[in-house]
């Protein structure tokens, strides 16, 4: 038999064609930032040096300004693109017409499902870690020029306001956690999305599948949200950064312990939202593999 | 011979609508098998579940001795009714994803049935008339070394020269020794290539013979269909 490819692993070709099949689109949108932060630095560049003429400087210091804000709309769209990409290519390659070629390839239900939530799920990751770092940059940029070489005095200052704030290191250990935090509940976000799309699609609900979607969707976020902070009152786990960069476990009767010497930060809802994404995920693989219908 | 279709009190129901009732039924491997029967009989939902594509029903189905799954899956080819392909894909495109899943897949042949096809290997498929996005799916299915190929009314819709040019096809590119079980409302066009017909109404099993024994009765499969079903027409 000539020309028949040896065997591959149907999970990698899976994670592979949805990573194809959504960067068509979504690159053009960090394309448009790659160019825009290079158009932003010839910017700063040409208004560093001094050989242009006055009047060019101007609008050179316009473009530069639109670049900044623009930048910024961009890499804000970017997060909306994503999000878009995350409900229209899982309801068109699963529930269109193409549901007909996805859900006949040789892979199971919870296959077709995880290369979704790990392809889209990381595109929103990274959606939100450029919106940071680009709008933390132009930020910080835009700091250096305006308020110039008191800006670390001004952010002193406004720690200052905090009163008994952790130092420094447990402002990092904060933000830290708060990115573990939000990352998980990105993940719960994708599997809530998915789970309200393929509920939708079981036959009693698939004639008015979009407007049954909705509903199911804001149910269930909520249902998420009130498990994981009643479970955080019932069972409150803390880890606590130390200032001498340990760290420690411990029970709570309630709230966080924020001192000068260390950051309690409360991690049963990380774990309450983990758990309820893994109950989620091979819900949605259940009902999609029994109970779909494909028109 | 081992049975490629194994199907056994097979019933299958949406709310309280029942589309198949108890239907049993197998075949050999190696025949080509047409699947009849009026709109609503039960067809589509018996390719589905042959398919995999639904999963809650009652009785028995093996596909080759698997229940339909990944391995079935793997095992048999399958042309919808509709266009499957993503609007985004191109020939190529469609040509590789299907490489990269079926390992029966023969590439080459497919890229050289493109040419062959006359279809552009860079155009989309969103801008392919439906004639062509059939070509593309025929050569997708064909180009698989399968064991079961399921064709769900592959001359639905055409007009008689595509309909000859379709069959030609699949009969050229079947390989030796596999099953095709193809439904199809039109009889008179294809019956003199089936080897079996499985007739089902209102879901149930109403005919299952070989065309020698039907022919040898002096009557054709068109004439078998319309005294089954003429009941379902008669005032």
């Amino acid at each position: 038999m000539t020309g028949v490819s040896k065997p591959k692993s149907k999970f990698l070709m899976l994670l592979k064609n949805d990573f194809l099949a959504s960067a068509r689109v979504i690159s053009l949108f960090y394309i448009a930032l790659v160019l825009l932060l290079g158009l932003f630095g010839v910017c700063v560049f040409l208004q560093r040096g001094d050989f242009l003429s006055a009047e060019i400087l101007s609008k050179v210091s316009s473009l530069h300004n639109a670049t900044i804000a623009i930048t910024i709309i961009v890499s804000f769209m970017l997060i909306f693109v994503t999000f878009f990409f995350v409900v229209y290519d899982f309801f068109k390659s699963l529930f269109g017409p193409q549901g007909y070629l996805s859900f006949t390839l040789p892979v199971s239900s919870n296959q077709l499902l995880g290369s979704k939530v790990i392809v889209y799920g990381g595109w929103l990751v990274l959606s939100y870690i450029v919106f940071m770092f680009t709008g933390g940059f132009l930020l910080n940029y835009t700091a250096d020029v305006v308020i110039g070489e008191e800006k670390i005095s001004f952010v002193e200052s406004l720690m200052g306001l905090l009163g008994d704030f952790p130092s420094m290191t447990q402002l990092i250990a904060y933000a830290v956690y708060v990115t573990v935090l939000f990352f998980v509940m990105i993940l719960s976000f994708v599997s809530i999305i998915y789970f309200a799309i393929t509920l939708s699609h079981v036959r009693i609900l698939q004639k008015h599948s979009l407007l049954a979607s909705i509903p199911i969707f804001i149910a269930t976020a909520i249902v998420f949200i009130a498990v994981a902070f009643k479970m955080s009152d019932v069972v409150n786990f803390v880890m606590i950064f130390n200032d001498d960069y340990t760290l420690s476990f411990g029970l709570l009767e309630s709230g966080y312990i924020v001192t000068s010497q260390y950051a309690g930060m409360k991690i049963t809802p990380i774990f309450v939202f983990i758990i309820l994404d893994v109950g989620m995920f091979f819900l949605t693989s259940y009902i999609m593999h029994k109970k779909v219908n494909l028109k | 011979m081992s049975e490629i279709i194994s199907v056994k009190n097979l019933s299958k129901s949406y709310g309280s609508q029942k589309v198949l009732s108890n239907v049993s039924f197998g075949f050999e491997a190696g025949q080509i098998i047409g699947l009849l029967g009026p709109n609503g009989s039960g067809k589509t939902s018996l390719i589905k579940i042959l398919t995999g594509l639904i999963n809650d029903y009652t009785g028995e189905v093996l596909i080759d001795g698997n229940k339909p799954g990944k391995i079935s899956k793997a095992q048999v080819a399958f042309l919808p009714e509709k266009t499957y392909l993503a609007s985004w894909m191109t020939a190529d495109d469609a040509v590789n994803y299907i490489a990269d899943f079926y390992d029966d897949f023969d590439k080459a042949k497919a890229m050289h049935m493109l040419d062959v096809f006359q279809l552009p290997h860079k155009q989309k498929a969103k801008t392919m008339s439906k004639g062509m996005q059939e070509k593309l799916q025929l050569i997708l299915v064909m180009c698989r070394n399968a064991k079961l190929y399921i064709l769900d009314e592959p001359m639905g819709g055409v007009d008689p020269a595509a309909r000859d040019f379709i069959l030609t096809t699949i009969l050229k590119n079947r390989p030796e020794g596999s099953t095709i079980l193809m439904s199809t409302h039109l009889i008179q066009d294809v019956e003199e290539i089936f080897d079996s017909i499985l007739m089902i109404g209102r879901g149930t099993v109403l005919m299952q013979d070989t065309v020698a024994n039907i022919t040898d009765s002096g009557k054709s499969i068109n004439d078998i269909f319309k005294e089954v079903f003429s009941v379902d027409w008669s005032f």
